[in-house]
């Protein structure tokens, strides 16, 4: 009897065994708790399952209540059917609620991303693991095996083919450098496949997706008296050439063609490239490969003398400078250093004047002749980065595209005003600001903005004005070089499927082009705007619809990246080029963060710094929501296909990963990022373990505030300076050593000052 | 030895050795952050598998009189208590580490933060079961409801298993194990009950 009295803490119901059920005396009293707390659920103002679980244990106190004080209250029936019914129409309006409530749950308690989260997790810690889990097949790229205790891992992408063998860094970690120019065994075409990993022997496949990029032609070079402009394709490794005429020459060159011009008036074309070192001299008309001039790898832009004497190579490498090349032969060669990274690069009114934006710290700077070289000038600071420069051309003004007017400091708000720059090269100032937001008439809310959104591409236009692409709102505008010359002629892009425009091109007699990243096409326009022509160097939709839907929906998130919301900005506006524009934002609660870089977050769910957002998707609720959604419908999904071009973006490539490595010094870095327990959350092989802490666990003396923070993975790292949640660190040094006081991040106390700079040194290289 | 005895003694070792994990874990990590983590995992994963062998006793119960190998009520009845209120104890003790070395400075954090919410729901209703576990307790309180409030143990169960899903250093395959497990001991609560004849 005793045990039968005893209340149970663990299902007192489950174990009575089969009893003659009560004849019907009253509600049920779990079904009146239950309907109580539903109802009682259905007022509380918030949606968790914590303010579920405290409405059922107040109804059950309420019942309680009921039965020790007032039991006569307690309802009671005839028969079982009236009980059921008054309980059905009683919780009617809160079951109603309920289902209101059931996705607001989903959202506060992060249950929509858990499968996808614990999919990434079990990824990286699958052993033997490998990250990242995309292999991209058209430039050189790191992966990092997992092995606890392995002697040797290989790694094979195709069953059957002889394996790549790994480096042993130590701690089971090994790392794998793999080139697809370099004839080795690739998986045969894009999209999932398995790959073997050889651990001591042992053979382990772990799933992972190939991508074949798309071309994508952007930026363009062109000499108008010709009828001809030029353009690259880095995915694709080739130069094209297109004429007036109609025609369209496509040049392969060397790995990551990032810039060209012509010059001889349209006769020579010289390609820079990010990866092959060298500078290729190609005839237009032929396509032959007349000439490569040696210079150094990580060549981010090119210009050409007014003379034509001299190139100007920016190089944003392990050294970050401007090489200048003597044209035609390479002779007269010299180098420019430089202490920030070369942007965008033009010449001024003679060879000795240079012209080159930052985008780090947001700058133009003019590197004016000196007798012993190039020395630069005060830079002009603004308030935003420049996303798109074009050279007048007599190079006494460049217009310079950015997202803000004035040099004020950025203050951490999201206000973009997107705007071209006229700036006078000779008084070094900015000469003119010309906002381009504009409002049509299908807009009918205050602030909503559907033109000039973006400005991408600047190109001359005629000899007197210039054309402007905007790949926010699909359009060129045609603005004159003078200021007050009159308003733009805006051509609308948007009905010829002409999507993201960014290069845009003087073809001559009126004739102009366009290009469209995204779509891989090139579009010739006949003076009125009339679409002339449209060369498309990837598969149209519809094909790729039937070949490859996945590609598709890329293709259709990289214009949702750059379309613009009716707020007046995109994604883009902030993640550069999906990179980051250097800037600090207020996220809510007050707190600057810094714009992180969009490239190689794939399997890094969640997302954002407090990782509020578990899924890539969920990321396209900030352009929905807040930023008022977008001024045009779209016939696909814009969430998913966002989330599936973010996911094919690679990481960036590393400089200093290229060059040749010092085994023993990496091998110590991996043994002082493990000494200082770096490891715990930056694990290996992702270098991050997708977790989140609280602010004051990890910064107590620096981040005294409430939240949580997002663990990035250190992949890449040294491309994203400045560090920390608010990039107050300028340097890793300072990451380690002056923002970690509490010794909190990292056991870093523990670490000798040869440890703490071998591990600045892999940090470096990741 | 009587039943209720050998599930006393059951629970009491296993209790103790989950101290004594929790002292490892504490006297082994020199480092404070991660001694932190540390403690508050081994004690974390203690309370769940003592809450999930509570769990597990009346599923086992149906599957051995399916099995027609019937196990001795009382003694599964007394083991499925005890084993439930040491895991309710070894709760408090974690969320009492818990405040007081990972989420020191952040209590705040436990309302904000859904992994720690999940935690917080658990505790809560282990709190509440175990207050209304002994029946001193449920006559001072003088309470007319209390057995429908213990069919919310696998309701603690559910938010335990998010709470180590959505937990910061949970390796995915424990937690999967978690989860597999709970989700296999509602799967065995559906069987049909045997039919006595």
């Amino acid at each position: 009897m005793r045990v039968a009295r005893r209340a149970d803490i663990m299902g007192s119901m489950s174990d009575q065994g089969p009893s003659p059920r009560p004849p019907p005396s009253g509600l049920c009293k779990q079904t009146a708790a239950v309907l109580v707390a539903l109802a009682l659920w259905a007022l509380w103002p918030g949606a968790s399952l914590l303010s579920l679980l405290g409405s059922y244990v107040l109804a059950l106190g309420l019942c309680n209540l009921v039965l020790l004080l007032a039991p006569s209250f307690w309802p009671s029936f005839t028969s079982r059917s009236q009980g059921v019914a008054l309980a059905c129409l009683l919780g009617l309006a809160p079951a109603a609620a309920l289902v209101h409530k059931l996705e607001p749950v989903e959202e506060t308690e992060r249950l929509a991303g858990l499968p996808e989260h614990a999919a990434d997790r079990r990824r990286i810690d699958a052993l033997p693991a490998i990250a990242p889990a995309v292999l991209f097949l058209d430039h050189p790229q790191r992966f990092f095996v997992h092995a606890p205790g392995a002697e040797k891992v290989e790694v094979a992408w195709v069953e059957g083919k002889p394996p790549l063998a790994a480096v042993a860094l130590g701690e089971g970690l090994f790392r794998l450098a793999y080139d697809p120019q370099a004839g080795l065994a690739a998986p045969p075409g894009p999209g999932p496949f398995a790959v073997s990993l050889f651990v001591d022997g042992a053979v382990h496949t772990r799933a992972m997706t190939a991508i074949l990029p798309e071309p994508h032609p952007r930026w363009f070079a062109s000499v108008p008296q010709a009828g001809i402009a030029a353009t690259v394709s880095e995915e694709t490794d080739e130069a094209i050439l297109v004429w007036r005429d109609g025609r369209l020459r496509r040049v392969p060159v060397g790995d990551g063609p990032s810039d060209c011009v012509l010059f001889a008036g349209g006769k020579g074309l010289a390609v820079c490239h990010r990866y092959t070192g060298e500078i290729w001299l190609i005839d237009s008309e032929s396509g032959a490969v007349a000439r490569k001039l040696p210079t150094a790898r990580f060549q981010t832009r090119l210009a050409a003398s007014p003379d034509e004497s001299v190139l100007a190579v920016a190089v944003d490498g392990v050294e970050r400078g401007i090489h200048i090349v003597g044209l035609p032969d390479g002779a007269r060669s010299s180098f420019v250093p430089l202490k920030f990274s070369p942007d965008w690069l033009c010449f001024g009114r003679t060879a000795s004047e240079i012209v080159v934006t930052c985008r780090r710290d947001r700058t133009i700077h003019r590197l004016a002749p000196q007798t012993s070289g190039i020395a630069p000038v005060e830079p002009i600071r603004l308030s935003r980065p420049v996303v798109a420069m074009g050279r007048a051309p007599d190079g006494r003004a460049v217009l310079a595209a950015t997202t803000a007017t004035g040099a004020a400091e950025h203050t951490g708000h999201h206000l973009v005003v997107n705007a071209l720059l006229r700036i006078d090269v000779d008084a070094w100032r900015i000469g003119a600001t010309i906002v381009t937001d504009k409002r049509s008439d299908e807009q009918d809310m205050p602030g909503s903005t559907d033109r000039g959104v973006s400005p991408m591409g600047i190109a001359p236009f005629g000899g007197k004005s210039f054309l402007v692409a905007f790949a926010g709102t699909d359009e060129v505008w045609e603005l004159p070089f003078a200021a007050g010359g009159g308003g733009p002629a805006a051509h609308y892009l948007h009905a010829s499927g002409i999507r993201a425009p960014h290069g845009v091109a003087d073809l001559g007699e009126g004739w102009w082009c366009v290009s469209s990243p995204s779509e891989g096409s090139i579009s010739v326009l006949e003076p009125t705007g009339q679409l002339a022509k449209v060369h498309r160097l990837s598969p149209e939709r519809s094909e790729l619809a039937v070949r490859d839907p996945a590609a598709l929906l890329r293709r259709q998130g990289e214009q949702t990246f750059h379309e613009a919301t009716r707020a007046g900005l995109s994604c883009q506006s902030c993640h550069l080029h999906a990179g980051s524009d250097g800037c600090r934002h207020n996220l809510g609660g007050g707190a600057l963060v810094a714009t992180r870089s969009v490239f190689g977050i794939a399997g890094t769910a969640p997302y954002l710094h407090d990782g509020s957002h578990p899924r890539l998707q969920d990321l396209h609720d900030v352009a929905a929501g807040i930023y008022r959604g977008y001024a045009w419908p779209a016939d696909f999904d814009r969430a998913l296909a966002l989330a599936a071009y973010m996911e094919a973006l690679p990481l960036p490539v590393n400089p200093r990963a290229l060059s040749p490595a010092d085994l023993a010094r990496e091998r110590a870095g991996v043994a002082a990022f493990v000494k200082a327990r770096c490891v715990s959350c930056h694990s290996f092989p992702a270098f991050t373990n997708l977790s989140q802490h609280p602010n004051r666990f990890v910064f107590p003396e620096i981040l005294p505030g409430p939240g949580v923070l997002d663990t990035p993975s250190l992949r890449a790292v040294a491309e994203h300076a400045p560090y920390l949640f608010d990039s107050r660190a300028s340097t890793l040094e300072e990451v380690i050593d002056r923002w970690n006081s509490s010794n909190r991040h990292g056991d870093v106390r523990a670490l000798s000052q040869d440890e703490r700079a071998a591990l600045i040194q892999l940090l470096e290289t990741l | 030895m009587g039943a209720r005895n050998w599930s006393f003694r059951i629970c009491a070792a296993l209790v103790a050795l989950a101290g004594a994990a929790i002292a490892v874990a504490w006297l082994g990590n020199a480092y404070p952050p991660w001694r932190a983590v540390r403690v508050c995992q081994t004690s974390g994963y203690a309370s769940l598998l003592l809450l999930l062998a509570s769990l597990a006793v009346a599923p086992v119960l149906k599957v051995s009189e399916l099995l027609r190998f019937p196990l001795q009520r009382a003694a599964a009845s007394a083991f499925r208590r005890r084993a439930g209120i040491s895991a309710a104890l070894l709760a408090l003790v974690h969320a009492a580490l818990a405040l007081s070395t990972y989420l020191r400075d952040s209590w705040d954090a436990v309302l904000d933060w859904s992994f720690t919410r999940a935690g917080l729901a658990s505790l809560i209703v282990l709190a509440l079961l175990l207050g209304t576990s002994f029946p001193w307790a449920v006559s001072l309180l003088r309470l007319k409801l209390w057995k429908e409030l213990h069919r919310l143990a696998y309701v603690a169960g559910a938010f335990a298993v998010l709470h180590v899903l959505q937990a910061p250093f949970a390796p995915s395959w424990r937690a999967i194990a978690v989860l597999s497990g709970f989700l296999a001991l509602m799967a065995l609560r559906l069987l049909p009950r045997r039919r006595s004849t």
